[in-house]
């Protein structure tokens, strides 16, 4: 089965013609055009299902225009390709336009730069090879005594996207990705939990094998879950989706347009973390699949230090929060489709969504140890893997409060069961000042509410009086 | 213009090939307006029209899903048979399945709910209106921050399947919150919402500046709320609270596709869940709920289901395919976000049914607890049943009366013990108050679906349910 590939180039003489229109009949100052197209297949297979296997395929291609004319700015989309109704988008834009908040031309860059992430061999999906590797996986969990429902499921995508310009602008990007993810519930003891593992690769080389083994690995740290009782002595432990999940609510606090509203106000070149934090958002980070060369609005991206050594280093901004604060973007420009509900989170028809600020791929410096090895000298600790509703409460003042819905217990360097149902409290930056330790294993993690990529270690926190509250 | 007779006719032609049992698609045609309105921006109007197809194809044995454009149809349809006949199920109880689905009789249905016109037509200026009006209602001296955002979308979609029912739904829907924030003691940021199944005629009805008022009282009380200890207490959670716990503590859990996984309440019907208290029903008839849809992503009728009476586990809530596997009839709760997800079991508008007392006879009963108003949000573990979520506006209680403000309070536990400490529910509130939404979020193909829901029921006294505060 070939996923669709799309040859914008036929699009290109439309887009030629556009920006002939833009200029000579509707006499457009500046124009910006977005045009992406993505193709999706899934494969699922859940053994106990009455539909245990099942394809699904997805196809979308769409174009966006901002136009700017007498420094009113425009924008629009459409998904109908044809020069007629290019046209009539053209005519919405310049209808619905609004006085820029400034006085600065927006689209301005000329560079011509190509990114290519595409793998041609995941281009091809085997999908029988596929489904057969799932089958084998999801068998392989469900041999064990107690894992008593196992799903598996790949995700391969392919994109392309191309941004383009009234002054020569060309940016491209291709790219394949592969997500490959197995889960299943251990049943053992009173309380199940739904648990496993997942991988990211922009090529066809996940290892299913690997993959099994480290989900079954997971399902089994949460076999027979309870409320841990939590002493001064226990060790705190964090996975990479455990920090995500407690850190994502928290990462507009350092977008440029919220950060005079929030907790972080007057935080920069303060300490805000341990001093072990580097942290960096880096967008063409080599573990993460979710590379890029330029951001959503064109701008080059480059690695950005935010925190270093635990002092905040800079906030982060797209064209319009920094041309409105008089500041230069950072190049953090993302296109998320809001869906119903206002959640900016990417979905499908990401064409349709206004560039707004958002975060690559934040990378945490690692330390020197495995976490295995640091867990040789643990007597007691918990190792949390994810967090609910650290999101709700009050996100300006940067507390957090949530509950811990999947976690490992760790008696005398061993994982021994699951724990869950622990409630934490606390100030985010509190949580941070107290790191102690990272591991030097990382993972990547990508968060789902904002595609926000993390590549992080194991983290320790310490536990101190009035700093949070796990109990 | 859709051309529905021609996509009706591709089905007719596909259905006739001999390893097809059945085949359905959904077409929309979706507007979606949001528009917002803050302190120190600029208003931001963004209008989106798109329209696409996702097309189920259901083999001898194997199934398929394919969305992409209307205009591809065809190839659309084509993909989904050349990819179901690559899928091959192991076991299930297929034969039932698809007697289930091809028995069912042909249905024929069109429903347009009225002000669908106020929606496309409003313009930017009338969005500013209400937008200022709501931001008037939350002013006052100190506020360091407001944002209003005012949200619209019309869903038309057809059904259409390969025994020749058709369902054409309209469905406008309006929604809008507005944040605040300010310091006093603390930086707190409060918010309120608005939402309701109609056009923009509702805003000659209510004015829009309550909106504000709301999201202001909350703001007020909380700027002067202190912290409070944690524990296990009494609560009452009010009629704007009970819903996520409806929804959270029970509804995820009975979703029919968490039993298949092993989830908490499986093989639990008939059986005593609930305190005697408890009744919990799902009703996506509910025309003043935000969950409202008179049919499924299925094309099969909504209705009000009874999940808890009296305590016991009465029923769970299906698509078609859950529904097949476990022997029991759909409830009309196949859903799905856009075109391009596949229908799975998900609520509608989930609340509890009236009980017998008033919130004062409710407090009075209380010597140490928490009064607790209106949600932040909640999560939910389906499988293992642990769940929390946050309160907006939290009061002491203290002797049978309401005390100081506490702040940032999170509530959680495991289902199978709350609801069995639900001891009273409010009375006379059948009128289930409008103008509130609620959306939900579950796992879908790519992202999570996330999908409309009711978001108000009556007050309800809990006898033990533990708290922390920040």
């Amino acid at each position: 089965m070939i996923l669709h590939e799309y040859s914008l180039d036929k699009h290109y003489s439309t887009i030629d013609w556009l920006m002939d229109i833009a200029r000579q009949k509707y006499s457009i100052d500046e124009l910006e055009i977005y045009l992406i197209g993505e193709s999706r297949f899934l494969i699922k297979e859940e053994p106990l299902s009455s539909l245990n296997c099942q394809l699904v395929k997805a196809d979308s291609l769409g174009l966006a225009i901002r136009t700017v004319k007498n420094q009113k700015l425009g924008f629009a989309t459409t998904d109908l390709l044809s020069q007629d109704k290019i046209e009539k988008t053209l005519l919405a834009a310049l209808e619905h336009s609004r006085p820029l908040p400034f006085k600065r031309s927006l689209f301005t860059e000329t560079h011509q730069t190509s990114f290519n992430l595409k793998d041609k061999k995941l281009m091809d999906v085997q999908v029988e090879e596929l489904l057969e590797q799932l089958k084998q996986a999801s068998d392989e969990l469900n041999s064990h005594q107690d894992i008593k429902y196992s799903k598996g499921r790949v995700n391969i995508s392919y994109s392309y996207k191309s941004i383009l310009n009234l002054e020569g602008m060309k940016c491209e990007e291709e790219k394949t990705l592969y997500h490959a993810r197995m889960m299943g519930v251990n049943t053992k003891g009173e309380m199940s939990i739904e648990n496993g593992d997942e991988q990211y690769s922009n090529n066809y080389d996940i290892d299913f094998t690997q993959l099994t083994s480290k989900a079954i690995h997971w399902i089994n740290s949460t076999k027979a879950a309870h409320k841990k009782d939590i002493t001064k002595e226990t060790s705190i432990f964090m996975t990479s989706e455990g920090m995500a999940s407690l850190l994502e609510p928290f990462i507009v606090s350092l977008y440029g347009d919220y950060s005079n509203k929030m907790f972080m106000e007057n935080l920069q070149n303060s300490q805000i973390a341990s001093s072990l934090i580097n942290l960096s958002d880096e967008p063409q980070c080599s573990f993460s699949p979710f590379k890029s060369s330029f951001d959503s609005e064109g701008s080059k991206r480059n690695k950005l230090k935010i925190v270093d050594q635990g002092t905040l280093n800079s906030f982060i901004y797209d064209k319009m929060t920094a041309f409105t604060n008089e500041k230069e973007t950072t190049a953090h420009s993302k296109r998320f489709h809001l869906e119903l509900g206002g959640s900016t989170k990417p979905s499908f028809l990401d064409y349709k969504a206004y560039p707004r600020i958002g975060f690559s791929n934040l990378v945490l410096k690692p330390g020197e140890e495995t976490l295995y090895e640091r867990l040789q000298d643990v007597k007691d600790g918990i190792i949390i893997q994810h967090l609910g509703n650290t999101h709700s409460n009050n996100i300006a003042e940067g507390n957090f409060n949530g509950t811990v819905f999947r976690g490992s217990e760790v008696i005398d360097g061993e994982i021994v069961n699951g724990v869950t149902g622990l409630n934490w409290a606390g100030s985010v930056i509190n949580l941070l000042k107290n790191i102690v330790w990272l591991s030097s294993d990382r993972k990547f993690y990508n968060h789902p509410e904002s595609s926000t990529g993390f590549y992080l270690p194991f983290i320790e926190i310490q536990q101190k009086t009035n700093t949070f509250d796990l109990s | 213009m859709i051309d529905i007779d021609k996509i009706t006719k591709l089905i007719d032609q596909f259905q006739d090939h001999s390893d097809i049992e059945f085949i359905d698609t959904r077409i929309q045609n979706l507007f979606d307006r949001s528009f917002t309105y803050s302190k120190d921006q600029s208003p931001r109007e963004i209008n989106n029209h798109s329209q696409g197809i996702g097309v189920r194809v259901f083999t001898k044995t194997g199934y398929a899903f394919s969305s992409g454009t209307v205009t591809d149809s065809e190839k659309i349809i084509k993909q989904a048979v050349k990819l179901a006949n690559i899928t091959s199920f192991t076991s299930s109880p297929l034969e039932e399945f698809y007697s289930n689905l091809k028995e069912q009789p042909s249905i024929d249905f069109e429903v347009e709910v009225r002000g669908v016109e106020s929606i496309i037509h409003s313009s930017y200026d009338d969005n500013l209106e209400i937008s200022k009006k709501i931001a008037i209602g939350g002013s006052f001296p100190d506020l360091l921050n407001y944002r209003v955002e005012l949200n619209s979308s019309v869903i038309d979609q057809w059904y259409l399947n390969s025994i020749g029912s058709k369902v054409h739904t309209v469905i406008p829907k309006i929604w809008s919150q507005i944040n605040l924030s300010a310091i006093e003691n603390h930086l707190q940021s409060d918010f309120q919402r608005f939402g309701h199944v109609g056009g923009m005629e509702i805003f000659d009805k209510i004015d829009p500046s309550e909106i504000g008022k709301a999201a202001l009282s909350k703001l007020q009380t909380n700027l002067k709320a202190i912290s409070f200890s944690q524990g296990t207490f009494p609560i009452i959670a009010s009629g704007d609270l009970s819903f996520i716990i409806a929804h959270e503590v029970a509804g995820h859990m009975v979703e029919a596709d968490s039993i298949l996984k092993e989830g908490m309440m499986k093989d639990l019907l008939g059986k005593k869940i609930a305190s005697e208290e408890c009744s919990l029903v799902d009703d996506g008839t509910l025309r003043n709920g935000f969950g409202y849809s008179p049919f499924d992503d299925e094309g099969v009728k909504t209705q009000k289901t009874f999940i808890l009476e009296f305590g016991l586990l009465s029923s769970y809530l299906h698509s078609r395919a859950t529904a097949a596997q476990l022997g029991q009839e759909p409830t009309g709760n196949g859903r799905a976000m856009y075109y391009y997800e596949e229908p799975i079991p998900r609520m509608t508008n989930t609340y509890f049914t009236d009980g017998e007392f008033t919130i004062e006879e409710m407090i009075e009963d209380i010597k140490e607890g928490i009064f607790c108003e209106g949600s932040r949000g909640g999560a939910t573990d389906p499988i293992g049943g642990q769940f929390c979520f946050n309160v907006e506006v939290a009061h002491k209680i203290v002797n049978g009366e309401i005390g100081e403000s506490v702040r940032n309070v999170c509530c959680s536990g495991n289902t199978s013990h709350v609801l069995r400490e639900i001891k009273a529910v409010e009375k006379d509130r059948s009128d289930l108050l409008p103008f509130s939404f609620g959306f939900c979020g579950k796992e879908g193909n790519f992202k999570g679906q996330k999908m409309t829901v009711g978001a108000i029921g009556p007050a309800i006294s809990i006898n033990q349910v533990r708290t922390t505060s920040y």
